[in-house]
């Protein structure tokens, strides 16, 4: 229910990489159907999945991927398994700031795609380049991958340092909300490349750029021979540390919680500022808390003033009173 | 089992391979041509078998084309401004405009080694030796504006290194991962209008 609703919003699934996962095991195909309304807008949206494919429509014209409904209204999830913001791997971290970086600007998005797509094909290129010894396009080729791999990596690290210094503060102040002021959490991009700055501010682009090259430069006769890029902000994290120690090995279960709830409200904030207030969907978090975590939640929740949808299996124990209740049953 | 003959099923799955077109409307299609006249569906497939035996690319400029050579090449010999575009029918909205009266040069694809087309796949070196030849002096890259679309045009630049041959490129006012082919005749006056050096 809340998955149907956060793809048919944000274009993607955040349980499944292919979205033919999402299909049930005995059946061939997945049919979704919703309607999304805000002041000015309506969007009538329908996804069909099966073997042969996808089709895609909003108010009854194609749309070539899920993806295109990304970017009007807005979902925010949060969910159990969302400690994986803190304990997982840095990709788990890094897609959550890439997601909001699309939330800020469309453009933003387009840079983020692109990146990907040079980086897949450069790394083609090596790859081919050493099972072969020589790959399509010579060197000329791979001079022009690298140089568009610079360009837009340079960009990418550019919105996402302004990103991360944006929602830095904000993660902090919903986390000293959630935790009672007991402590206190930071959260800092991390990057290789920022090791050739020194720590006031931000680097510029063109900063970036010229860093970038020089570390592929050098990196060169490596990667030619391990058939791979590797440099990049592909491979960046964001370091979230209480009192100083990364709580991705040291955070109690409970301060892990608390701060991945910080996370997605900073999510929220992001997405009312820059494209439309998120829906807010909550996926059993509650039980998972204790009794005043579970109150500083709800009460930020009313604050935010989202369309809210929960699921719960404990109706009772919810700390809201709901506009209207739907019961599953299997 | 399936209800429909084998040979419909075919037609079907000739239709559904066609760019846009789902399982749906591979059906319907199929369906609409067997209620047809059958003189109209023997002159449709005499068309399809005619322009597979008698269109071919231009040896000079890759564009489709049922002469030896194709008219644009033949009639502006001479010309001093090449356009290189991706597709064959990207050419369409620059001779509908009117606003370009030189040649043309259709890559046919664009550089993507997970594909694995490079320069030689696009007829590069064909590309490089033509502006030499006919001393070429103003070439737009028409070509879109995905990274791939990038790489191509870059590529083409680095291989026209020490070339005073000017490089220029559409304005970008085409629609973001749009077809050439369907940009209306204003947005195209505009972005050609608006081309820049590289
Ligand atoms: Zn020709």
């Amino acid at each position: 229910m809340l998955e149907a609703v956060h793809l048919l919003l944000q274009g993607f699934s955040f349980r499944a990489r292919d979205l033919k996962e999402l299909i049930a095991w005995n059946a061939d195909e997945m049919i979704l159907r919703g309607s999304f309304y805000d002041e000015s807008h309506e969007w009538n949206r329908a996804l069909q999945v099966g073997n042969a494919g996808t089709v895609v429509k909003e108010n009854g014209s194609p749309l070539r991927t899920a993806s295109s409904f990304f970017g009007k209204m807005p979902a925010v999830i949060m969910q159990p398994s969302d400690i994986e913001l803190l304990r997982g791997a840095p990709e788990v971290r890094r897609r959550w700031l890439d997601e909001i970086l699309c939330f800020r600007s469309a453009a933003n998005a387009s840079v983020l795609r692109n990146y990907k797509r040079v980086l897949q094909q450069r790394n083609q290129w090596l790859r081919q380049f050493k099972k072969d010894g020589n790959a399509v396009g010579g060197e000329d080729l791979f001079q022009v991958l690298t140089g568009q791999l610079v360009e837009l990596g340079a960009k990418l690290w550019s919105i996402r340092l302004e990103l991360s210094k944006e929602i830095s503060p904000i993660i902090t102040g919903y986390y000293r909300r959630l935790s009672g002021g007991v402590d206190e959490i930071t959260c800092d991009y991390k990057s290789s490349i920022l090791r050739e700055f020194d720590a006031s501010g931000i680097p510029n682009e063109d900063m970036l750029k010229n860093a970038f090259a020089e570390k592929l430069a050098g990196l060169e006769l490596v990667e030619k021979l391990q058939g791979i890029t590797m440099s990049g902000p592909h491979k960046d994290d964001l370091a979230l540390c209480a009192s100083g120690y990364e709580m991705r090995s040291v955070g109690s279960q409970g301060q892990c919680r608390s701060a991945a709830i910080a996370m997605r409200f900073a999510a929220v904030d992001v997405a009312s500022r820059y494209l439309a207030k998120p829906v807010l969907l909550l996926d059993d978090i509650f039980a998972e808390l204790d009794v005043n975590r579970r109150d500083a939640v709800a009460a930020l929740v009313r604050e935010k003033d989202c369309q809210v949808l929960i699921a719960t299996p404990q109706f009772e124990e919810l700390p809201f009173k709901a506009d209207s209740e739907i019961s599953l049953s299997d | 089992m399936s209800v429909e003959p084998e040979s419909l099923e075919a037609l079907i799955a000739e239709f559904a391979g066609l760019p846009g077109i789902g399982q749906k409307t591979a059906r319907r299609l199929a369906y609409h041509v067997l209620t047809r006249p059958k003189s109209d569906i023997e002159r449709f497939a005499g068309n399809l078998t005619n322009a597979i035996e008698k269109v071919h690319p231009c040896p000079k400029c890759h564009a489709f084309t049922d002469e030896e050579q194709c008219p644009i090449c033949s009639e502006r010999q001479g010309a001093k401004a090449m356009c290189v575009v991706e597709k064959s029918s990207d050419i369409l909205p620059f001779e509908r405009s009117g606003i370009f009266k030189g040649l043309y040069f259709v890559l046919g694809n664009v550089i993507s080694p997970l594909d694995g087309i490079g320069p030689e796949q696009l007829h590069l070196s064909q590309l490089v030796q033509r502006i030499k030849d006919e001393g070429i002096e103003e070439l737009v890259l028409a070509l879109g504006s995905s990274p791939e679309a990038d790489s191509t045009a870059l590529m083409i630049d680095r291989m026209l290194a020490g070339s005073s041959v000017k490089r220029t490129r559409l304005a970008r006012g085409i629609p973001m991962g749009s077809d050439l082919e369907f940009v209306d005749e204003i947005t195209m006056l505009r972005a050609f209008e608006g081309r820049v050096s590289l």
